[in-house]
């Protein structure tokens, strides 16, 4: 790796971390109801909205209210979603004059966007109209981040308020991070982009003459080629701030019109971690405490740092197989050297591992690069990521509502270590909040494992496998972890456009996303009914380097008890095999 | 860079500094 790729990754981080303060207290102040800049512009949109929908914006919920309020409105959003598709030969901004989406692709995509997953079984620029991506993909898009957000600000409210029943209102939740945060975010991302090249468009596609001319594969010439257009700015920009994830073009940020130059693969990669990172100050800021906000976002760089050294250091590497070939594999001034199937040359290698890496950390989802073209050490990393439950970064507020979790699993345990009551923030931890805590934790991996397990037991789940073997399971097991992560990354190489994996994967986004949500607003729900107990000596900090390494011992160890022996059965063999000798 | 790009640019620029003040005094702003 040379120079300008270590100092391209520690730009990447110095910029993200100085970011994550002043992002942190600004949402911290929009939560908290208080003067935070934007509000002569976005008050009196906020307040018509509140008139419109009938919301009274003091009225506080109890957990059940706010959940219930949560799951109605992503359920009706879903269905929207759902129409919409179905209708779009017969609504405006088609002028391609799509055809409407195949009931189980429309199901699958509607449960995508609403849980915030956007796995992708179609291609954008072939199945879904402008409408359809603008009204109904790029609104969930913005909601269904949102959704999350406002979830783990009322799990901050549980930690914080006492002797409650009470967690704050979802629907104010809900307007103030879209109106707040990620709104004027977005605009300043996509307006970036613009500027760099990246399309944003109502015209049609447009055919044009090729300078070569070539051959199909039936060997009848070709002349020209369709460049397809669109809206893709306004898309990126809050795909990759909401942790979405889902690309305006089938092949997502490696596509030349929505990921351009290296500057936008750069703005696009700090945008999928940057308010998951921020929301960690936020959280300390609004508990009183901001070392426990830093402590979280440590616990997280823990973990991510040494991945994605892994999967930079297995990308670089290179083929072992073409290394005996003798193909010049290094890196110099000339070349990006390393692994460069299904990457793209204007990014190389360091850009695309580092994309990798955050993309599944941060359930985001989008690619810039083919991961089922990675080695296989360097495809385990974002595999691995997803696996350890979306909590490194995560998803915009769901990743940390997760990790939270972890640490209140990790003050329960080193509470029986010690034979003291639990506490976490001045709440005791008790039964209820473990059982709950436990749903949080295990759903995800029965779902993961269950579902890979179904798949490659039928054959119309191993029907879908490009690359039979170890590979080929590796696709499976991805897939699923996606899924079952609300991530929404492909490795690709499967083909999951049928109703099997239409169903199977929906189903899998449908209870991964809301089977946690529930339980964690259960907790907050708990927490708020709890009085105050001040620190003792028998207290066990959660601020200090003791804990950061326990919260991210935690993370892997639950990760890795249960999908080592998944990953034995792909990625390391493959790898085994990759490099054993003849 | 065409005009729409450049323009998009200080737009965006702008958008950013305007919201960084404000969020550096918020009182001033609301």
């Amino acid at each position: 790796m040379n120079m300008s790729s270590w100092m391209e990754l520690g730009l990447y981080f110095v910029v993200l971390l100085a970011l994550v303060k002043p992002l942190g207290w600004y949402m911290a102040r929009v939560y908290s109801a208080q003067p935070c800049g934007v509000d002569r512009l976005v008050g009196p949109v906020e307040r018509v909205i509140y008139r419109l929908a009938g919301v009274k914006a003091e009225a506080e919920m109890s957990w059940s209210t706010y959940a219930l309020a949560m799951l109605v409105f992503n359920g009706l959003g879903a269905i929207v979603v759902y129409l919409l598709q179905r209708g779009q030969d017969w609504l405006p901004l088609n002028p391609q004059h799509l055809p409407a989406v195949a009931p189980d692709l429309a199901f699958n995509t509607a449960i995508s966007f609403a849980t915030n997953t956007n796995w992708q079984a179609y291609s954008g620029e072939s199945t879904l109209s402008y409408f359809t991506q603008m009204l109904g993909l790029n609104v969930q898009n913005f909601v269904s981040a949102a959704s999350g957000m406002a979830v783990l600000i009322a799990l901050i409210r549980g930690v914080t308020r006492r002797m409650t029943d009470t967690i704050g209102n979802f629907w104010v939740d809900l307007t103030r991070s879209t109106l707040y945060i990620l709104m004027p975010l977005s605009l300043i991302v996509a307006m970036l982009l613009v500027s760099q090249g990246v399309v944003q468009t109502f015209s049609p596609a447009v055919e044009v003459t090729l300078l070569e001319p070539a051959t199909d594969a039936e060997g009848k010439p070709v002349t020209t080629q369709t460049i397809p257009l669109g809206p893709a700015a306004s898309q990126i920009a809050i795909k990759q701030l909401g942790t979405n994830g889902g690309g305006f073009f089938g092949v997502n940020s490696a596509h030349p019109l929505e990921n351009t130059t290296p500057f936008s693969n750069f703005l696009q990669s700090l945008s999928i971690l940057l308010i998951a990172a921020a929301l960690c100050y936020t959280f300390g800021d609004m508990v009183g405490d901001t070392k426990q906000g830093w402590a979280l976002l440590a616990s997280m760089l823990l973990v991510f740092v040494p991945m994605l050294g892994i999967c930079v250091w297995a990308e670089q590497s290179g083929n072992p197989r073409l290394a005996e070939l003798g193909v010049d594999q290094s890196s110099s001034a000339f070349q990006s050297g390393g692994n460069m199937e299904g990457k793209e040359v204007r990014f190389g290698v360091p850009a695309s591992a580092l994309w990798a890496t955050a993309t599944t950390a941060a359930s985001n989802g989008s690619v810039n690069a083919m991961h089922d073209s990675f080695t296989p050490l360097g495809g385990l990393v974002p595999l691995v990521m997803m696996q350890l439950g979306e909590v490194i970064f995560g998803g915009v507020g769901s990743g940390l509502y997760g990790l939270v979790i972890f640490a209140i699993l990790s003050v329960f345990i080193a509470g029986l270590m010690v034979g003291r009551t639990p506490e976490y923030l001045g709440k005791k931890i008790e039964s209820y909040e473990m059982k709950m805590a436990s749903l949080v934790v295990l759903i995800p991996p029965m779902i993961v494992l269950g579902g890979t397990a179904i798949a490659v037991s039928l054959n119309v789940g191993r029907a879908g496998v490009s690359n039979p073997g170890p590979h080929g399971f590796s696709q499976i097991l991805y897939a699923l972890s996606s899924a079952g992560n609300n991530n929404g990354s492909a490795f690709g190489g499967l083909s999951v456009n049928t109703p099997f994996y239409n169903c199977l994967l929906g189903a899998a986004m449908l209870i991964s996303r809301y089977w946690l949500m529930v339980p964690v607003l259960a907790i907050a729900g708990s927490l708020a009914r709890k009085k105050y107990t001040p620190p003792s000596a028998g207290t066990l900090p959660t601020h200090t380097p003791l804990f950061i390494v326990l919260v991210a011992g935690m993370v892997l160890l639950v990760g890795a008890l249960t999908f080592v022996p998944a990953l034995a059965l792909g990625p390391v063999i493959e790898h085994l095999q990759l490099t054993a000798a003849h | 860079m065409d005009a729409m790009q450049l323009l998009a640019a200080v737009l965006a620029v702008g958008l950013f500094a305007y919201l960084l003040f404000a969020m550096l005094c918020p009182e001033r702003f609301s």
